[in-house]
């Protein structure tokens, strides 16, 4: 055997995986071949790295309790919603384009009794200002995209970073309020806007004094945003979106963490998402 | 559906001693832990509801847990099991080939501390693609063999030994950099 037929079996030998004539062959090979034995090491330090990193992984002190009360709801409902605490997860079991196809068309679950009453308009996610919502149908709002004045909670600070640390606080979440001067956008407002059913933070910029807006939300995270990375292969991994373009608006959504992201914006795809992984990709 | 209690009983005793192996693979598969405790308690319900169909052997509930979670991992993702990738299509004279140019230095990464780059190691397995990432983790923690993992993936043997090389070359290559760029070489077997 030489070191290129070795270089096949290096890892089968390490696991003990060969049957005796390879191994015996392997063995003949490695008395004579430093190279090919100092491979062998290799896969054995990597095991015992992968061990050390990976092997304390704590379990959550609690799910076995979850796992339990997830047997018992399926027992009662065993081919519908299997309910988790704060949502239905009824999404699970659509593709992801039919889910947030469903998420951008009409589906009323409920409108919040506080809530303004505002007419549907097809075309824009819907967010109330200062408002949860408990609805998921296709509205106008106006400041997500630009139309109208920006709006700022007057208990915020007006610096990107000054805001990310009081709502990150407040909200739990970490929230997205990137410095984006560098790009040419000016940060003009934030304020605590729900979106898709849950409490979030909304930040806004605008391009120069004058141009199109950039809206940042951030709530917690959603299950149906989920996309694969791509990899490159050279271990670099490409941010993964979810990307709808709809009546003239753009929305990015992606998830990071324990939070999912929204991007909205009158810019065209590439641009937001160019915009967006600037910032991703610096953090 | 619904289970007389002594089933339930009798699949909580067979399966949720595997609970936290389930867990760390979910872990290794999933990005977070939400995602990760996600994944366990679907892998559960759909084990649960299949319980009628497990046999239990001499290897126990555990591989067929971690199939279950695979299926599920897969599924969620919207890729198929057995999707054709490059490696399953090209044999290992090419890839052999392919990997000589990579100028790696297998007695460097023998040689060197492996504890001062588990950060720069956990980053590279993050960044390999759920399919390569999955095979060495099973490979790694759980100590499975080859036949093992390939049952838990539901691939041939022989696709489990492609993507572990591929992975275990990868995440290699990516330390070897690393330890470059900190000026760590060898000179024992310098020419």
């Amino acid at each position: 055997m030489n070191c290129r037929e070795f270089r096949k079996f290096v890892g089968a030998f390490a696991d003990g995986e060969l049957d005796v004539t390879e191994n015996l062959r392997a063995l003949e090979h490695l008395n004579m071949c430093p190279v090919c034995t100092a491979r062998v090491t290799q896969v054995n330090r990597m095991r015992e790295a992968l061990v050390r990193i990976y092997g304390r992984t704590d379990v959550p002190a609690d799910l076995a309790d979850k796992v339990r009360l997830a047997l018992d709801r399926a027992e009662g409902a065993p081919d519908a919603v299997i309910p988790m605490p704060g949502m239905v997860r009824w999404v699970r079991r659509l593709a992801w384009p039919a889910a947030v196809a469903a998420c951008l068309t009409l589906v009323w679950w409920g409108w919040s009794a506080s809530a303004p009453s505002v007419s549907p308009k097809p075309g824009a996610i819907t967010v109330v200002p200062g408002q949860v919502v408990s609805d998921v149908r296709i509205q106008h709002h106006r400041c997500a995209f630009g139309e109208g004045g920006p709006h700022h909670a007057p208990d915020l600070p007006r610096s990107p970073a000054g805001i990310a640390e009081v709502l990150s606080r407040e909200m739990g979440l970490k929230v997205l309020s990137p410095d984006f001067s560098k790009q040419g956008f000016e940060l003009i407002g934030a304020d605590r806007c729900g979106i898709l059913g849950r409490p979030g933070a909304h930040v806004m910029y605008r391009q120069g004094k004058s141009g199109p807006w950039l809206s940042l939300f951030t709530v917690a995270r959603l299950p149906y945003f989920n996309r694969p990375a791509s990899s490159s292969g050279s271990g670099s991994t490409q941010p993964a979106y979810a990307t709808f373009r709809q009546d003239g608006v753009t929305v990015l959504a992606w998830n990071e963490g324990r939070q999912t992201y929204f991007a909205c914006s009158k810019l065209p795809a590439e641009q937001v998402k160019s915009l967006v992984n600037a910032v991703r990709t610096s953090r | 559906m619904s289970m007389d209690a002594s089933v339930r009983e009798r699949f909580e005793a067979i399966a949720m001693p595997h609970l936290d192996v389930v867990y760390r693979v979910a872990r290794m598969l999933a990005d977070s832990e939400a995602d990760a405790e996600d994944l366990v308690q679907e892998t559960f319900i759909r084990a649960y509801r299949a319980f009628d169909r497990f046999e239990l052997r001499e290897y126990g509930a555990k591989p067929w847990l971690l199939r279950i979670l695979h299926n599920v991992f897969y599924t969620a993702k919207g890729r198929q099991r057995r999707s054709p990738t490059l490696l399953d299509d090209v044999d290992f004279d090419h890839f052999a080939d392919e990997l000589n140019t990579l100028g790696e230095d297998p007695l460097t990464l023998a040689e060197m501390d492996w504890e001062q780059f588990d950060e720069e190691l956990k980053t590279a397995v993050e960044g390999l693609q759920p399919e390569y990432r999955s095979v060495l983790l099973l490979w790694a923690i759980e100590g499975l063999s080859y036949r093992g993992i390939a049952e838990i993936c539901d691939c041939p043997i022989g696709t489990v030994m492609s993507r572990l090389y591929r992975a275990r070359q990868l995440v290699g290559r990516e330390l070897g950099e690393y330890a470059r760029e900190r000026g760590i070489r060898t000179e024992r077997f310098a020419e």
